[in-house]
């Protein structure tokens, strides 16, 4: 247990680190700032990956359980997206905005965190692994283009208001950031349809029952609809950017709430 | 040896005087020609633009070259030193090596940041290197100028945000658009300046091409240039329509689009951005459409003030180019003083041989009966010893040209190891020659004298063992 947690504080302080230099980056804008942001980012990447296996190897089981393993593989998500489109599209200041998210994640579960609870002996098997796996990797998908929206409102806001500052420089082009949030909602949208199916699929081999009325399903049909309304939305044209750019944040609003307090306060078995 | 820069600029001298000192290209050849006649200047390039007239020179004295060049400019403009004196600027050695980096970077340039200039340089040094107007010292000093200039280029962003209004509207175009293929731009009248702008939003992929005007044969004639389309303007609704991109630019009266009309036609583009610019005065675009979703409209006074913003952005990246330059110039500066450190080397190296040499030939002179083998080891033996002496010497002169205060060390270094320049009249040269030459021959003698002896020493003791058995 101690090598894994001395790993995680070690991850942390590094990622605090790139943080601060993506935040220096962001205000002064120094390329060599933010070449070894990317550096650390990569080699808190591979931190985190080996904890995950080191923690697997010590627990026995999948790491998908706990909070505290799933918002460190949430935020390994957000880290690998990042680092993959940073390098491919060289998109500035998204890394940045996408790691104040996942640094916040990580922390938060640092202060909050309980540490690894007790596993039920219910919560185990294939499928459900599978089913945690999909969510979290279409919750990621979603957080992604939540930050490619919230970009595309800044930088639409300082194109109306005619703000040349050094933000609206390194801003990319309005087009690009809305041709990105829909790439990753139709990334998001079937990751988080098969973790659903998958789900249900699991409880019924559980309990052979088909759970439907619980509010964790409930809300996530909703918030699939949500998504789904956004795509129509998007294809028919009906909406101009900046209307359809603060759907999608208000659906990855509704995103969070079911996903920070959906389960722990209403659902009568999703408590997490 | 000094190296100078004499010249004017926009900043220097106003229109009338420069335009006296500009050089024809078809000139240039005579002028460098009757710069290097008098051979007190070594090298010498001459650049010449609209904006400055430079001389760049390398000469064995700052007073020489000056009235040289002086006495050139008058020549060559008609125009007194009195009239042009108080319009020069002049620098020396690393002012000069400066001046001559900020002008390659355009740091010194009308428009900051500008890459004109660099190709303007390059150009006037390929000329005078094809004259042979220059030599060791200008062969490195300007390609070390476009280096600088390069590296200004790709590691500082001094020439990248635009600072005209047709560029600008271009940069902030690519801030809706991530590209402009496929766009289609819409050009409402004719004039000049939407006609640059097309040029430029042209050159940057958006190839589709509308111009909309009062007179029909105008709008042709401008949309042939670009193989676009013309029509007149009962036809607007249909182009706003269809454009992406829109520059405005009539000498209407009042609006010839209003926010009615934009209103109307954003459900039929089916709410693709729509880009706007009213570069016309009075306006032609009615302002209040720029507070519909999705519409962005720009006038002219928006446009001046992106390059307001971004005039003082290069000018920021102007210091990050001043650092690259000091660097540069700290280099060449190195680079100069290795290459006074060479010839002292060189001498260095000579006296110390001709000490060995003159030691071998008292050697030979005052112990004659030594063996050839003998003689080889001593020469061989003297000569590291020599190398040995002179090998750190070499070695910390070497360093020592590279350091703050160089000047002082070679100075001293020559005056330690006695390396002065001293005049060798020919006749000193000669006597010396005569002199070395009776040495080798007496010692070639003696040579051979103690050869024949040893023989004869040799071919007695042979008779004596043959007796002997």
């Amino acid at each position: 247990m101690t090598r894994s947690l001395l790993m995680y504080d070690f991850m942390v302080f590094l990622y605090a680190a790139v943080v601060v230099l993506y935040f220096l980056d962001f205000l002064a804008h120094r390329r060599t700032l933010n070449r070894v942001a990317f550096g650390l980012l990569a080699v808190v990447w591979g931190l985190q990956t080996s904890f995950f296996f080191t923690r697997m190897v010590e627990v026995g089981y999948v790491p998908l359980v706990t909070p505290f393993e799933t918002t460190l593989f949430f935020s390994w998500l957000l880290i690998s997206f990042s680092l993959v489109i940073n390098f491919f599209y060289k998109i500035d200041l998204f890394a940045f905005f996408t790691n104040v998210i996942g640094f916040t994640i990580v922390v938060f579960h640092l202060f909050a965190g309980e540490g690894a609870a007790k596993v039920g002996e219910n919560l185990q098997g294939d499928l459900l692994v599978l089913h945690i796996t999909l969510a979290f990797l279409s919750y990621a998908a979603f957080s992604i283009s939540f930050i490619f929206s919230i970009m595309y409102l800044i930088q639409s806001k300082m194109l109306k208001e005619k703000r040349w500052n050094n933000m609206f420089r390194r801003m990319p082009a309005l087009d690009k950031l809305d041709a990105f949030t829909y790439r990753l909602i139709m990334v998001g949208f079937p990751l988080l349809l098969l973790a659903m199916i998958l789900g249900v699929n699991w409880y019924y081999k559980q309990y052979g029952v088909i759970l439907i009325l619980d509010a964790k399903p409930v809300v996530s049909v909703l918030v699939l609809g949500f998504y789904v309304v956004w795509l129509y939305l998007r294809r028919a044209s009906d909406w101009s950017g900046r209307k359809l750019a603060w759907w999608n944040v208000a659906s990855f609003g509704l995103l969070i709430i079911n996903h920070l307090f959906v389960g722990t306060y209403f659902s009568g078995f999703h408590n997490w | 040896m000094y190296i100078m820069v004499v010249g004017l600029n926009y900043r220097s001298a106003p229109v009338e005087i420069r335009e006296r000192f500009a050089l024809p290209a078809g000139d240039l050849g005579e002028a460098i020609e009757s710069l290097k006649r008098s051979g007190r200047i070594s090298e010498v390039v001459l650049v010449s633009t609209c904006n400055r007239t430079e001389i760049y020179a390398v000469v064995e004295e700052r007073v020489v070259g000056q009235d040289e060049i002086f006495t050139f400019l008058s020549k060559m403009s008609g125009v007194s030193r009195q009239m042009f004196l108080p319009h020069l600027y002049q620098f020396g050695e690393g002012e000069a090596v400066r001046h001559l980096f900020r002008v390659a970077s355009g740091l010194d340039s009308m428009v900051l940041g500008e890459t004109q200039i660099l190709g303007q340089v390059r150009q006037a040094f390929l000329f005078a290197q094809g004259a042979q107007a220059t030599g060791p010292i200008f062969n490195n000093l300007f390609r070390r100028a476009v280096t600088v200039a390069k590296r200004a280029h790709a590691e500082t962003k001094i020439g990248e945000n635009a600072v005209s209004v047709s560029y600008a509207a271009v940069e902030l175009a690519k801030k809706i658009f991530e590209s402009l293929d496929q766009k289609t731009v819409l050009l409402i009248g004719a004039g000049k300046m939407s006609e640059l702008t097309a040029k430029h939003l042209n050159a940057n992929g958006a190839t589709r091409v509308l111009v909309v005007n009062r007179t029909y044969e105008r709008a042709k004639e401008l949309a042939d240039k670009f193989e676009g389309k013309a029509l007149d303007l009962n036809s607007l609704d249909l182009a706003l329509k269809e454009a992406d991109i829109v520059v405005s630019s009539t000498g209407a009266e009042g609006y010839v689009v209003t926010k009615e009309h934009v209103q109307a036609t954003m459900k039929q583009r089916r709410h693709r951005p729509l880009f706007l610019i009213d570069i016309a005065v009075p306006r032609d675009l009615d302002p209040e459409m720029g507070k519909l979703d999705n519409v962005f409209l720009y006038d002219i006074d928006d446009l001046e003030g992106v390059i307001a913003v971004n005039l003082q952005e290069r000018q920021k990246e102007a210091e990050k180019v001043g650092v690259i330059i000091g660097e540069e110039l700290g280099a060449f500066k190195m680079w100069l003083n290795q290459q006074e450190a060479i010839p002292l080397i060189q001498k260095l190296r000579e006296k110390a041989m001709e000490a060995q040499s003159s030691l071998m030939q008292s050697l030979v002179n005052k112990v004659p009966n030594l063996s050839e083998k003998e003689l080889h080891t001593v020469n061989k033996l003297t000569n590291a010893m020599i190398n040995q002496l002179i090998h750190e010497p070499i070695k910390q002169v070497k360093e020592m040209a590279g350091e703050q205060e160089a000047d002082l060390y070679l100075e001293a270094f020559s005056r330690i190891f006695g390396l002065e320049e001293e005049q060798q009249e020919p006749e000193r040269v000669q006597t010396e020659v005569r002199q070395m030459t009776a040495v080798i021959a007496s010692a070639a003698r003696q040579i051979e004298q103690t050869r024949q002896e040893e023989a004869a020493v040799g071919a007695s003791r042979i008779l004596l063992t043959r007796s002997g058995s």
